[in-house]
């Protein structure tokens, strides 16, 4: 069986957190119930506990270590530490660029714009702003918004069918959808466990509850929380307003 | 428990504000019961607060969609890599020939991804040439990481780094006493926690030859009963790592490509200058043909084998045979070889018996046969 695997840590989305959740959503309950939780084989093991589950609320003011070395390392022009960075992220990057782009050749050509941006601004990324994982699924969306936009006035251009507003509803469209495939990614595995089993497998609350062993009432915290959580895909900033990048090719 | 079971009560169920509240998700996933649900609703027509998240969560019901499951092309990394260095050149470059153990641990580790314990625990079957005999050793395939990674901690271990054996005591340190030793110590079976390790030392050595081995990569390692160079050692482990990521592919039965061209040649390269020294060392101990030798003076031409490699990173070579301090020499040719690259790297690693792996020969038979022999024999668990 071949299936994604996901990761725990993160915040959420682009961090832009829709404020009626945040209030709702308390960062030591999420570690309360991610504090246990190990998924192994993921990309970054031990990352939860590492830097909190919410990177960018302004409560653990140490950048997480990874995140700093490895932008100190990329600034001093060390290759092996880009060799390193792609093996990281490289999956996540490819996956969110093809959500919003829907062809492999063009998510492998935004899987390339990031690194490259990456590797030749390292300065451009600020580890006490942001874990490294979401400043780059934010430069990742942005690129790719950009091909996709790009590539469809092209098409405009050349008479192809479809206005400028079908454009933009179908940029929106992506971007949202790769947004929340992040948030998914990302969110704590309790809440993500709840949702699949709600969502995919159609279980009730209860039967999800006995499913993970916890009462109704902690799943239907869960599910909400998780839905809460997902519906933060539709904040969108407005384009260039992201403090985490600058200058992005 | 605040909510009773349905079905109990006979009237619409009548709820608090906080549990209609805790339910908006449930509600929103359609994972409630009938009577729960039209309480909710009942209730949305009269709270604005809980009509606005309940409107919310639905529309994000919409965005939860099945986890895409898309294999990254394998080749992408190098050309990833290779265009953000032509862009900005690297001022701590990894070292040229520590590129392939670069890209071959890189290559099994994007295999393993996504293995769930079944994949894990798949068995394997370590195969090798033990005294031109077949030989073979069943794990599994975190046994098969397992022995990558101690046997990388050779290299480890000459760079100043951790043993990943720690206090582990193996009897000698050759790669099998290692991989035994580190088996034997796991409380069971290894597990898919062993790739952690695994990953972090063959990128630590990636970072720390590109900061020590600068260069030249003259550094001896030790593998026990022999030393190789770094740089030879780093190709070797290379080398090894597609061999066994192709044993831990055709467990799970996964397709696996040989390494991209410039990395096999590399590989193949690595095999043919070791041939003499291993010829000699067979001769030593009475195991190659009982032929003539004509030794010549240290440098000059020898009898010699041309073992061409076709297919991408091929090449030819010139093997001397009597001695490996002759040179090769096409005017001494008493034989030619022809195989495929990965086919002699199969061969290399004692994956093909050497009878079967020559697809074209021409000259001298037992110098044939020597060489065939004397490549399988360089295979090692």
């Amino acid at each position: 069986m071949r299936g994604r695997s996901f990761t725990i840590s993160g915040p959420i989305g682009g961090a832009h957190c829709h404020k009626g959740a945040c209030a709702l959503i308390r960062a030591d309950y999420i570690r309360e119930i991610t504090g246990h939780t190990t998924d192994p084989g993921t990309d970054q093991p031990g990352r939860a506990e590492e830097q909190g589950v919410w990177g960018r609320m302004p409560k653990t003011d140490v950048p997480p270590r990874w995140d700093r070395k490895m932008q100190q390392r990329l600034a001093r022009g060390e290759a092996a530490a880009l060799g390193e960075l792609y093996d990281r992220f490289a999956s996540l990057v490819h996956g969110l660029a093809h959500l919003v782009v829907g062809d492999e050749r063009a998510a492998d050509a935004v899987t390339r714009d990031v690194f490259a941006h990456v590797w030749e601004h390292p300065e451009s990324y600020d580890p006490r702003q942001e874990p490294l994982r979401t400043w780059l699924a934010t430069l990742t969306n942005r690129l790719a918004v950009q091909r996709l936009r790009s590539a469809g006035t092209a098409a405009l251009a050349r008479g192809g069918p479809g206005t400028a507003e079908d454009l933009e509803r179908k940029v929106r469209h992506a971007s949202v959808a790769a947004r929340a495939d992040y948030i998914v990614q990302s969110m704590p595995a309790p809440l993500r466990a709840a949702l699949e089993l709600a969502y995919f497998q159609r279980r009730d609350y209860r039967q999800t509850a006995a499913d993970l062993g916890v009462t109704d009432d902690e799943a239907r915290r869960r599910l909400r929380l998780g839905l809460q959580l997902l519906a933060t895909a539709h904040d969108t900033e407005a384009p260039g307003t992201s403090p985490g990048i600058g200058g992005a090719a | 428990m605040s909510v009773s079971p349905e079905g109990e009560s006979a009237g619409p169920l009548v709820l608090e504000h906080r549990v209609l509240k805790s339910l908006l998700g449930a509600w929103a996933l359609a994972a409630c019961g009938p009577a729960e649900a039209e309480a909710v609703e009942e209730h949305l027509g009269t709270c604005g607060p809980c009509a606005d998240e309940a409107l919310r969560l639905r529309e994000a019901v919409g965005l939860l969609q099945r986890p895409e499951s898309l294999d990254l092309d394998p080749g992408l990394r190098t050309r990833v890599l290779r265009s953000c260095l032509e862009r900005r050149p690297p001022r701590i470059p990894v070292p040229d020939w520590a590129a392939s153990y670069d890209a071959e641990t890189a290559r099994l580790d994007a295999l393993l991804q996504d293995f769930g314990d079944s994949e894990w625990h798949a068995p394997v079957r370590l195969r090798w040439y033990e005294s031109d005999e077949a030989s073979s050793r069943r794990t599994t395939v975190a046994g098969v990481i397992a022995h990558l990674l101690t046997v990388d901690g050779l290299v480890a271990v000459a760079l100043g780094l951790a043993d990943p054996l720690g206090t582990v005591a193996a009897a000698r340190r050759t790669p099998a006493d290692r991989t035994e030793a580190y088996w034997r110590a796991a409380h069971g079976p290894p597990t898919r926690s062993v790739r952690a390790p695994w990953r972090e030392q063959s990128h630590a050595l990636v970072r720390t030859v590109s900061f020590t081995g600068g260069g030249t990569g003259r550094l001896p390692v030790s593998y026990g009963d022999y030393e190789l160079p770094l740089r030879d050692a780093m190709l070797d482990r290379a080398f090894e790592c597609w061999v066994h990521a192709e044993d831990i592919a055709e467990a799970v039965d996964y397709p696996y490509e040989p390494p991209s061209g410039r990395h096999l040649h590399r590989m193949v390269d690595l095999a043919a200058r070791m041939l003499p020294a291993v010829l000699e060392h067979r001769r030593l101990h009475g195991l190659s043909s009982r032929v003539e030798r004509r030794l010549v003076a240290a440098g000059e031409p020898g009898r010699s084998l041309r073992l061409e490699i076709e297919g991408s990173g091929g090449g030819e070579w010139l093997i001397p045979l009597d001695s490996p301090a002759a040179k090769g020499s096409a005017e001494h040719e008493v034989a030619h070889v022809a195989l495929d690259g990965a086919e002699f790297c199969r061969l290399a690693a004692g994956h093909v018996p050497p009878r079967e792996a020559a697809a074209g020969q021409v000259g001298d038979r037992d110098a044939i046969r020597d060489v065939l022999f004397a490549a399988a024999s360089m295979s090692r668990m």
